[in-house]
């Protein structure tokens, strides 16, 4: 719609401004979701317990063992008021944590393939990054590691998986032969190759060795620690911000080759540096906790559906949609089963977001008259 | 123009390109000059395009040099040839549905790179694209959801925001309907003339439209380039004939070179010497569309005197019609009046064409009292006085009257005239061959 009241050259358009306003209500939402999941879980902790073992965390002086101070946790009178705070600050704040910033890194990821391939499949499945990361954590389940869910040697494992399949793919895209279609396709045979492998690998084990190894290719954000946030927050930052700057680029891409190159961008190295990018948050992102789908796929889709394909608000916007999405999702995996059972993360996102995406998908398109 | 002292945008010495093995363009050489629009003519696959993607280094030549202001085109960077030349490419299709605005802003990207912010000239120099190309309203709307000739203007203005004094464009006018195409050459003739730096190349299929508003045309012919130079030297039927495989008609009109296809007139099918024999009056450009379709039914038809400069003359001449011909805007001579007369007594059917009756040619019509009703005659299209058609002060109105009050058919249309005719000759017996009696003016002929 043609808005009357735009002053013309000073004003920023208009879609810049709803892009803004886009971006503080999503930061709004992840917010509100960050001081409400801890409702649920195997501890709930209202808001208000949230903030007192925040703040005394923060000013370093914890509850102890003399005891709550003051008259918190109404969730359940049973629970020491220590195992709360312990609970809270040691496994629930990292888990959301996590969520949040996998959610953020895999929504980047998927927006960034969807732009470098022209494509509304991309996805960090599509590339077989995800499967290159189940390969390495299951060979290390094969190797009778999988007890040692916890240790450095799984997400070490999974992001050499991540990062090998990223450079067989890089090296398909040096050729300047290889066309988007035929990456993509590289990416689809890598994957079903992988997964293969993986199978194979499951069907030598004894089953009891195999609970982990289907955990964490189904995802989840069971055993979160702050040093596996400080990690994925490092990468995701870092290979965030590089794609945040890209923006432009990859609207330009989204003209055509031709056009693109009429218009001064190289878009074989630029859509090299790209796909180095995302393949790297991806890896960031499966590395602990295995393999969450369509999160990558459906936060790029609802952003655009809502706010325009501009890619320089779609990256920040998609990682929010995606942080939110995700954490939620988590919210429902702890609470769905009740009474302590974990449900894989994986799985609540595909059956929530595989209905939403379609809801999304047939509703009117942004823009058309 | 100061032609000499600037410099060529644009330079091919001896080009040649091959694509995929294929040579495409062969020893190509010419100079775009400053503030020209070119036009690159040719049939499909002659190499138009690929001349255009060499010129901004997007396809690199085999041998020759290609210079842009007189720099090799390969030694611009990606982002600053981008700023010399704009290239609006054919058919692109954007993958997401960005808003018009957006689009054009994309325009700004060989200016700002990946990771300037737009600034102030930026928005102004998108504003003035949009309102260029006259997309002010639509700036909102999604790129994908617009009719394709508003995408072509939003693909236009996309170049212009890019600032380019050099316009590089691959058949934009393609799939854009006629008022849609000259406007695509109004914005050229401005865009040109917004300095001596700029100029413009485009590749067009029309080559009525690449002669009424290119300055130069460039005639490419199986990736040769088989001449340049300006709509009235080029333009030729022996050109067309070369390049394109096809015999046309070349015309110079208002001083501007017209191309037309070979028309009826050009091999009027030869009239049946047994059909039945019609005589038309017409003038001011009224017959020719009855005239056509006469000939198309196969008619004998002879004509009543026209005027030269009167495209009713024009029309008789290509029909091969046989009609006295006077001298522009005078008085019928009595000599074409005594001819007139003649072609009448041996007319089977008169047909009157909806003209324009002036004092120049009101004894045409006067001049048919004495052969109504004896020969059927239909009038065309309506009296002439209440069309506005009687310039005669009312006396043109008066002999049309008096026409009709003799018995003369009126009929509204060509279309109701062709089964009157029908019936005309089967009275006469045209279709099969009694003449019957009564009806006595037919010649001897039969």
């Amino acid at each position: 719609m043609a808005d009357p009241r735009l002053p013309s050259p000073p004003a920023p358009p208009a879609p810049a401004r709803r892009a803004r306003r886009a971006f503080g209500i999503l930061l709004g939402l992840l917010a509100v979701t960050f001081v409400l999941s801890p409702v649920v879980g195997s501890v709930p902790t209202p808001p208000g317990d949230l903030v007192f073992f925040l703040v005394r965390a923060l000013e370093g002086s914890p509850v102890g063992p003399g005891g709550c101070p003051v008259p918190v946790y109404a969730g359940g009178a049973n629970v020491p008021c220590l195992v709360v705070e312990r609970v809270l600050l040691d496994s629930r704040l990292p888990e959301m944590f996590l969520a949040a910033l996998v959610g953020a890194a895999l929504a980047l990821a998927g927006a960034t393939l969807q732009g470098i391939f022209r494509n509304p499949l991309g996805d960090p499945y599509l590339l077989g990054v995800s499967s290159g990361a189940a390969l390495g954590a299951s060979a290390l389940f094969l190797l009778g590691v999988g007890a040692a869910l916890g240790s450095i040697y799984l997400p070490a494992l999974a992001f050499l998986g991540a990062m090998g399949t990223a450079a067989l793919v890089l090296l398909a895209a040096r050729s300047p032969r290889t066309s988007t279609e035929t990456l993509l396709l590289t990416g689809v045979a890598l994957s079903s190759f992988f997964g293969a492998l993986i199978a194979l690998f499951i069907s030598l084990r004894p089953q009891s060795a195999l609970l982990p190894l289907t955990f964490w290719i189904l995802g989840s954000f069971g055993g979160a620690t702050w040093p596996q946030v400080e990690l994925v927050l490092g990468g995701t930052l870092l290979a965030g911000t590089l794609l945040a700057l890209h923006g432009r680029d990859l609207n330009v891409l989204q003209l055509g080759e031709e056009t693109a190159r009429g218009l001064g961008l190289s878009p074989p190295a630029i859509q090299r540096r790209l796909l180095l990018l995302a393949s790297l948050v991806t890896a960031v992102a499966v590395a602990f906790n295995g393999i969450i789908g369509f999160v990558g796929l459906i936060s790029p889709h609802v952003v655009r559906r809502l706010q325009g394909p501009d890619y320089r608000a779609l990256l920040p916007l998609s990682a929010l949609f995606g942080a939110i999405f995700l954490v939620l999702a988590d919210d429902l995996a702890e609470s769905l089963l009740g009474g302590g059972s974990l449900l894989p993360v994986g799985v609540v996102t595909s059956f929530a977001g595989a209905p939403f995406f379609l809801y999304v998908l047939y509703r009117r398109r942004r823009g058309l008259r | 123009m100061s032609g000499s002292e600037q410099a060529a945008p644009l330079e091919f010495q001896g080009v040649s390109v091959d694509l995929g093995g294929r040579p495409i363009l062969r020893e190509i050489s010419f100079a775009l000059r400053p503030g020209e629009v070119l036009a690159l003519v040719g049939p499909n696959g002659s190499g138009k395009t690929t001349l255009l993607r060499t010129a901004q280094g997007l396809v690199r030549a085999r041998s020759g040099s290609v210079r842009l202001f007189q720099r090799p085109v390969g030694n611009w960077s990606f982002r600053e040839r981008a700023r010399q030349v704009a290239w609006v490419p054919q058919g692109e299709e954007p993958y997401e549905n960005f808003t018009v605005e957006e689009f054009v802003a994309l325009g700004r990207y060989p200016s700002l790179g990946p990771f300037l912010p737009e600034g102030k000239a930026d928005r102004e120099a998108v504003e003035a694209a949009l309102r260029e190309a006259d997309l002010e309203t639509l700036r909102e709307a999604g790129i994908l959801s617009i009719s394709s000739g508003e995408r072509q203007r939003a693909l236009y203005a996309r170049a212009l925001a890019q600032g380019a004094p050099l316009l590089l464009l691959d058949e934009p006018t393609s799939h854009l309907d006629m008022a849609h195409q000259l406007e695509v050459f109004e914005q050229l003739d401005r865009f040109v003339s917004r300095g001596p730096a700029f100029a413009a190349m485009i590749s067009v299929h029309d080559l009525n439209l690449a002669c009424r508003f290119a300055d130069r045309m460039a005639w490419i012919c199986r990736g040769r380039l088989v001449a340049l130079g300006t709509p009235e030297e080029t333009a030729t039927r022996e050109r067309i004939r070369e390049v394109f495989g096809v015999e046309m008609e070349v015309e110079l009109r208002g001083g501007k070179t017209v191309v037309l296809p070979p028309s009826a007139w050009a091999d009027p099918p030869p009239p049946d010497p047994g059909a039945l024999r019609v005589h038309l009056v017409a003038g001011g450009g009224s017959g020719e569309g009855i005239l056509r379709t006469l000939l198309a039914h196969g008619y004998q038809v002879t004509g009543a005197p026209v005027h030269v400069l009167d495209s009713d003359e024009d029309a008789f001449r290509h029909g091969n019609v046989s009609a006295p011909v006077v001298a522009p805007f005078a008085p019928l001579t009595e000599r074409s009046r005594e001819q007139h007369q003649r072609l009448l007594q041996a007319a089977e059917t008169i047909v009157v064409a909806p003209l324009v009756v002036g004092p120049g040619n009101l004894a045409n019509l006067v001049d048919l009292r004495g052969f109504v009703p004896k020969v059927p005659t239909f009038l065309v299209g309506g009296p002439p006085g209440p069309a506005g058609r009687d310039f005669a002060n009312g006396q043109g109105e008066e002999a049309y009257q008096e026409l009709v009050r003799r018995g003369a058919v009126e009929v509204p249309g060509t279309a109701g005239l062709i089964p009157l005719l029908s019936a005309s000759a089967n009275a006469r017996g045209r279709a099969s061959s009694a003449v019957p009696a009564g009806q006595g003016e037919a010649p001897p002929a039969s």
